[in-house]
């Protein structure tokens, strides 16, 4: 008709796309496609900016005075932030952090790829351990924080058991400054593993299968298969994988709160754990909030630099 | 109009839906019309049921590990004071992990805390100086005040007001699998050097010689500062002027309670539950626990087999007896909507002389759960009724409470930097006297800027 006459005029424009009367496509069925696109999108936007947005604001707004949660707030102006610096628990967080991160997002990509290449192959009884190794996701991080509490203890535990009958020592794990965080991350790594499976396992479900036969066909072995195929085209997958894991990372809170509560020694005293008990136990809600807020910028620094080097290709 | 809708009024034989919604309108109209004409005896008749109908409700929060007892008793403790004021009704809450949980600070910062709810003297300070404890002198009589045991009305004190009414105490003690010592000959220890003997003589491949805790919170300052006292230290002077922690005594505590973990390797770095729960001995997990006379009654109910001993914690050769009592207490909240109603009722519930009062808190302590009385009145019903004549409990009144101090009140930056020195000593390597001067330096650097209540 006639308004669909008007828009013909513009030969550089791709197929499809309608012509933008303002911020409205200006075709009638785009417009409508569009709407209802932002009507699906509309709850969860509106979820995000109620439960997320409005809150990380508030946080942002409260980390610039001193608050016990209760009284009057008092305008400190930076005061949390340069408290911040100079607080060596919260240094020592981060530090916790980091090697957390450092341990657990290695670990896991290694796990959660070799389970995925494994899994994806047609060997028997292939669904039972996928759903096997899928289950502890499904699982609560208090659950599996009180069982693996349970593994890990130095009496009783299953771990030194076996240690026992293998007539190694026993070790103390979570109740070791240096073997607790390092236990953390193995139960971390536990719990999370089948997700990433599945999530490398579509990864690899996507690529075709003519590139191994043709591999095949050329000599090459499942080494070269892999170096050569899989790993290069697993990159998104891969990027995916390392940019949601680095985030988790910072984010760890429940399995340190069932079962280390930062201790032995602080060696667990994450980031986060450490911003909660700032709150909820010292009534530092000023300065938690500041520490938040230093912990987002310093995620979004994080992923800008991921994606940075992924753009520009120096990690693949 | 069209021919289409010719037809279709034409095909009409019922009502318009205009016709429809004129008539419901009016249907509706007239009904709330006709209630609103009948409202003025409808509210002046119930008038008088509403002054004996509750008007105010109170929350009021207790913890949620309760037993089955001990629910009942704050059940029933919360229908009767409908009967004491008939216009207030009382919302019991159960919070789990009351301690741990931020529910409680949460509920504030929400605005929406509780009217009466209870904390353990570790926490006094937190909430008188965010402003949220409100004084109960004025709905105490001086009988009231005087019937608190010596001491007890100090610790609920902040600059002359009292700020919570404790309501049961619980002494800390040392335990011991009374079987076991029988077995190897040996006895109860009551000093240090006997404590570690013992511990290693009765340490096996599954069992500990000594359970002391080792998660860092509030719990294991409170188990271990009777241990700094006992040879004559403190963590801060009394005018809260400087920390005293790094005095030979508090290097000394320190020192011990690292050693019995690294040194003599009599306590494990960490147990499947916490210190507090007696199953760890009962179950023999260990020879010997730190705990509170809270067990006593755990112990009849969970393992009436078990025989358990009950002894002072030692003491060191050159030091004195020495334990802490803790327990928990009723605090009113500022914030309430009914600040007035709620102190009345957190001082119905944990003080009073006459006999109905002092019945109610003798039901708590000597019946939902096996504890002292803070209070001369329900204690003499304790007495009275043999209470303290059954061991252990004879031990906790003769021997552990004349040697009890109330649990310290320090704010949670003094608890942090306590708690930092005993994490240090038992799993960062470091001395009791390195670790002690760490914590005075800390302490001594946050009394500089301190300006809230001690």
């Amino acid at each position: 008709m006639a308004e669909s006459s008007k828009e013909q005029p513009l030969p550089a424009m791709a197929p499809g796309i309608g012509r933008r009367k303002g911020f409205l496509p200006a075709n009638r069925a785009r417009r409508q496609e569009w709407l209802i696109g932002y009507l699906f999108l509309l709850p969860d936007a509106l979820g995000l900016l109620l439960f997320l947005g409005l809150p990380a604001l508030f946080a942002v707004y409260t980390s610039f005075f001193s608050w016990n949660g209760v009284q009057q707030r008092v305008f400190v102006g930076l005061g949390n932030y340069t408290a911040m610096l100079g607080d060596p628990l919260f240094s020592g967080s981060l530090k916790v952090t980091v090697l957390y991160m450092a341990m657990f997002v290695p670990s896991l990509f290694i796990v959660s790829l070799g389970l995925a290449l494994l899994l994806v192959q047609k060997i028997r009884l292939r669904l039972l351990f996928r759903t096997a190794f899928f289950l502890p996701i499904v699982t609560s991080g208090v659950i599996v924080g009180l069982i693996w509490n349970f593994m890990y203890d130095p009496q009783v535990g299953v771990l030194n058991y076996i240690l026992e009958t293998l007539h190694l020592p026993d070790q103390s794990w979570i109740g070791d400054a240096h073997s607790a965080l390092p236990s953390l991350v193995l139960t971390s790594v536990w719990w999370n593993a089948g997700y990433y499976m599945i999530i490398f396992m579509a990864g690899l479900q996507d690529i075709p299968r003519d590139y191994y036969e043709a591999a095949h066909i050329d000599g090459a072995n499942r080494w070269q298969s892999f170096w050569s195929i899989t790993w290069p085209l697993l990159k998104p997958t891969r990027f995916f994988v390392v940019v949601v894991t680095v985030l988790s990372s910072f984010q760890v809170f429940d399995l340190v709160y069932i079962m280390t509560q930062g201790g032995p020694d602080y060696a667990t005293n994450t980031t986060v754990y450490y911003i909660y008990d700032q709150a909820f136990h010292f009534d530092k809600f000023g300065y938690a909030s500041a520490m938040a807020t230093a912990l987002f910028i310093i995620l979004i620094v994080i992923t800008m630099i991921q994606i940075r080097l992924q753009r520009s290709g120096r990690i693949e | 109009m069209s021919n289409q809708d010719t037809t279709r009024t034409a095909q009409r034989t019922g009502p318009s839906r205009k016709d429809f919604l004129i008539k419901a309108g009016a249907i509706a109209a007239g009904a709330v019309g006709a209630a609103s004409l009948d409202a003025g005896p409808a509210l002046a008749a119930p008038a008088l049921l509403r002054d004996r109908a509750p008007q105010i409700t109170l929350q009021y929060w207790q913890l949620g590990n309760l037993t089955p007892a001990q629910l009942t008793y704050w059940r029933t403790l919360s229908a009767q004071y409908s009967k004491v004021r008939p216009n207030v009704k009382v919302q019991l809450t159960t919070i789990p992990n009351y301690t741990a949980s931020n529910k409680l600070t949460a509920s504030f910062a929400a605005g929406v805390g509780p009217d009466v709810f209870i904390i353990s003297p570790g926490d006094l300070l937190r909430y008188v100086n965010n402003g949220i404890a409100q004084p109960l002198n004025k709905y105490l009589t001086a009988a009231d005040m005087n019937d608190f045991l010596p001491g007890v009305l100090q610790a609920m004190e902040v600059h002359g007001n009292v700020y919570y009414l404790k309501y049961e105490m619980e002494p800390m003690a040392l335990y011991y699998d009374k079987k076991l010592f029988a077995e190897k000959g040996l006895k109860p220890p009551t000093t240090w050097d006997e404590m570690i003997d013992v511990a290693l003589k009765l340490k096996g491949p599954r069992r500990a010689g000594i359970a002391i805790e080792t998660i860092p919170d509030y719990y294991q300052n409170f188990t271990f500062y009777p241990f700094i006292w006992q040879g004559g230290g403190n963590v801060i002077d009394n005018a809260w002027t400087h920390a005293e922690i790094a005095s030979p005594a508090g290097a000394a505590a320190l020192q011990l309670w690292g050693d019995l973990i690294h040194k003599y390797k009599v306590s494990p770095p960490k147990f499947i539950v916490r210190t507090f729960d007696i199953s760890l001995l009962a179950r023999g997990f260990t020879a010997m626990q730190l705990c509170g006379i809270w067990a006593v009654a755990t112990l009849r109910q969970l393992f009436p087999r078990f025989e358990a001993g009950v002894v002072p914690l030692p003491h060191p050769t050159n030091g004195h007896p020495q334990t802490t009592f803790g327990g928990w207490g009723f605090v009113a909240s500022s914030r309430s909507k009914y600040p007035e109603e709620a102190a009345r009722f957190a001082v119905w519930l944990g003080a009073g002389t006459d006999k109905a009062s002092a019945r109610r808190g003798a039901d708590w302590v000597a019946g939902a759960k096996t504890d002292l009385s803070p209070r001369k009145s329900v204690t003499a019903i304790q007495t009275e009724e043999g209470f303290f004549k059954k061991y252990p409990l004879d031990v906790f009144h003769n021997q552990i409470y004349p040697t009890a101090q109330p649990e310290p009140r320090y704010t949670p930056e003094i608890v942090q930097a306590v708690s930092k020195a005993i994490q240090a000593v038992q799993f960062g390597g470091v001395s009791g006297k390195s670790a002690a001067a760490t914590a005075a330096k800390e302490i001594n650097a946050y009394l500089k800027t301190y300006r809230g209540a001690h």
